[in-house]
């Protein structure tokens, strides 16, 4: 075989092939032959057609197939006459049959980005301490005393700081609904119906509660509240919107005392000193895995950064438009309408981008290391981990293993499963420094 | 035969015919009844546009054919014809 290759940018590889006519002869003798054993033709016995019936009768289906086998050999021979490290063949361009007996085809190939490794043991992370103190524990005891909060309506009292109202409100900025004025803004911020707020000094908007101090069962107010500068929306930062208040019903919460009982209610059979130690015990894990996560999130971001080489061009886009997908779906998921999306498109592409950029490039230094490493998954490890998938799904496992290869899952979760070991491995062999971090981050 | 275009009905593709496709440059079809060699010849000369050397003929009767039933009908009678080219003629069947 007569092949050339020539490297263009983006880790793409074009491969010039052509095959000899003896070749190309020898390989559609060996398909007419495979086709005559197999054909059932009306007059002849199985596997008795002559060969020239047969070649005349599926010619197109034979010669279809020869070009896929002999792109397919051709190809093979090249990558490995070449060295070629490929991830994926693209294209076939340019296939065809010479009147000589040649077979001529170009194959596009992406291969894998050719890179040092930067450093990586002993990356120097650092993380915040894990550490649970009393107050924590007090303060999620708190919480879980609210979610048991009886609610006793008030009838004939104004609206108190402390109480839970039942509020209708629509708001408007200078004589327009909210939104058609702040388009991006979420449902919540225009209007709402039924809603139950407690009062406090720092709910909803700064001011709105305020503005409602005094209002009685019925009554109808308007409150004018100014966004404040910390608004996730930058443009509307400073605006001042009026909203008509309803208030539709009031009720005074009250708390449960913080007891045995109340221990009970929120984990069956224990008492508060067992609770404390479950919430604490709890906290801690949170706070190990959420160290965990950071510490793997660090190792991979410093890779990153410490590695610069150029991407597939194809599977960089593909990975961008997978990302971006992703991202609209999770945006329509929380709630954003289809013109907010297509508002934010440039944004969402350049983010996708960056991300999609680094998650190839993560992902082809993961790779590389766990080569280096040799650290491999083994049969073993994915049938385990495809056996917890399938209780999970409630399915047999045998039946499950058939889907999963039938869909080509399975090359997915053994792609994984090495990442996470990958990570693992970076994690343990990471120079880890705990800090005493401020509280608010440890415990958010 | 008044039309010639219907002398011949279908062309035998069997691996009877196969073989003396190769061995004898003859070819097999299945031909109205009422059709003789001349026209037989005719019409493969006018259709295929390939010289004939010779022809045979031979009547099948049609097949008995019954359903639980002492009496029977028939699948229908035919005539096959055998048809020798001459010398480096031939007819592309498929």
């Amino acid at each position: 075989m007569n092949i050339t290759v020539e490297t263009l940018p983006e880790c793409q590889v074009a491969m010039k092939v052509e095959v000899p006519a003896d070749k190309v002869s020898s390989t559609r003798a060996q398909i007419v032959s495979g086709y005559a054993k197999q054909v059932k033709l009306p007059g002849f016995r199985p596997g008795k057609v002559p060969k020239s019936v047969v070649e005349k009768r599926f010619g197109d289906g034979i010669k279809d197939e020869l070009s896929k086998q002999l792109v397919n050999e051709g190809c093979q021979e090249g990558i490995k006459e070449n060295t070629l490290d490929i991830l994926s063949v693209d294209t076939i361009t340019e296939d065809s049959f010479e009147e000589d007996g040649t077979f001529k085809f170009t194959a596009s190939i992406t291969t894998r980005p050719q890179f040092e490794l930067p450093e990586y043991k002993k990356l120097a992370i650092e993380v915040p301490k894990v550490s649970i103190t009393d107050e924590d524990v007090d303060k999620a005891l708190e919480q879980a005393r609210e979610r048991f909060a009886d609610f006793d309506e008030i009838e004939d009292k104004p609206i108190k700081m402390g109480h839970v109202a039942v509020l209708d409100y629509t708001g408007s900025i200078d004589g327009k609904p909210v939104g058609e004025a702040i388009p991006k803004a979420n449902a919540y911020l225009a209007a709402n119906k039924d809603h139950w707020m407690k009062m406090g000094d720092e709910v909803f908007l700064p001011g709105f509660c305020e503005g409602l101090i005094g209002a009685n069962i019925g009554d109808e107010r308007e409150v004018t509240v100014t966004l404040p500068e910390e608004f996730p929306i930058e443009d509307a930062r400073g605006t001042e919107i009026t909203y008509k208040v309803t208030v539709k019903a009031l009720k005074e919460m009250t708390l449960p005392e913080i007891d045995d009982d109340l221990a009970g209610k929120i984990q069956p059979g224990t008492n508060l000193e067992d609770l404390k130690k479950l919430i604490q015990e709890d906290m801690e894990q949170q706070q190990t895995t959420q160290q965990k996560d950071m510490i793997v999130q660090q190792c991979v971001g410093q890779l990153t950064e410490g590695a610069s080489f150029e991407l597939p061009g194809a599977l960089l886009k593909r990975e961008t438009q997978a990302t971006v997908d992703q991202m609209v779906a999770r945006g329509q998921e929380q709630g954003a309408t289809e013109e907010q999306i297509t508002e934010q498109q440039e944004q969402i592409f350049e983010n996708a981008a960056i991300q999609a950029q680094n998650n190839l490039k993560a992902n082809f230094l993961l790779n590389e290391i766990a080569k280096k490493e040799e650290i491999s998954v083994g049969d073993q490890e994915i049938i385990s981990v495809i056996a917890q998938a399938a209780e999970k799904e409630g399915k047999p496992i045998k039946k499950f293993i058939k889907e999963l290869q039938e869909k080509g899952e399975i090359p997915k979760i053994r792609e994984q499963l090495l990442i996470r070991k990958v990570l693992t491995f970076l994690a343990d062999n990471a120079d880890v420094t705990e800090t005493d971090a401020p509280k608010e981050d440890a415990a958010e | 035969m008044k039309d010639i275009y219907r002398v011949i009905q279908t062309i035998k593709l069997t691996e009877k015919s196969a073989m003396l496709q190769e061995t004898a440059n003859s070819y097999v079809f299945k031909v109205d009844r009422r059709a003789n060699k001349l026209e037989i010849k005719q019409a493969v000369e006018t259709i295929f546009g390939a010289k004939v050397a010779s022809v045979n003929t031979c009547n099948y009767l049609g097949k008995k054919r019954r359903e639980r039933r002492s009496d029977f009908g028939r699948t229908p009678h035919w005539k096959k014809a055998i048809v020798r080219l001459k010398d480096g003629e031939s007819i592309d069947l498929v």
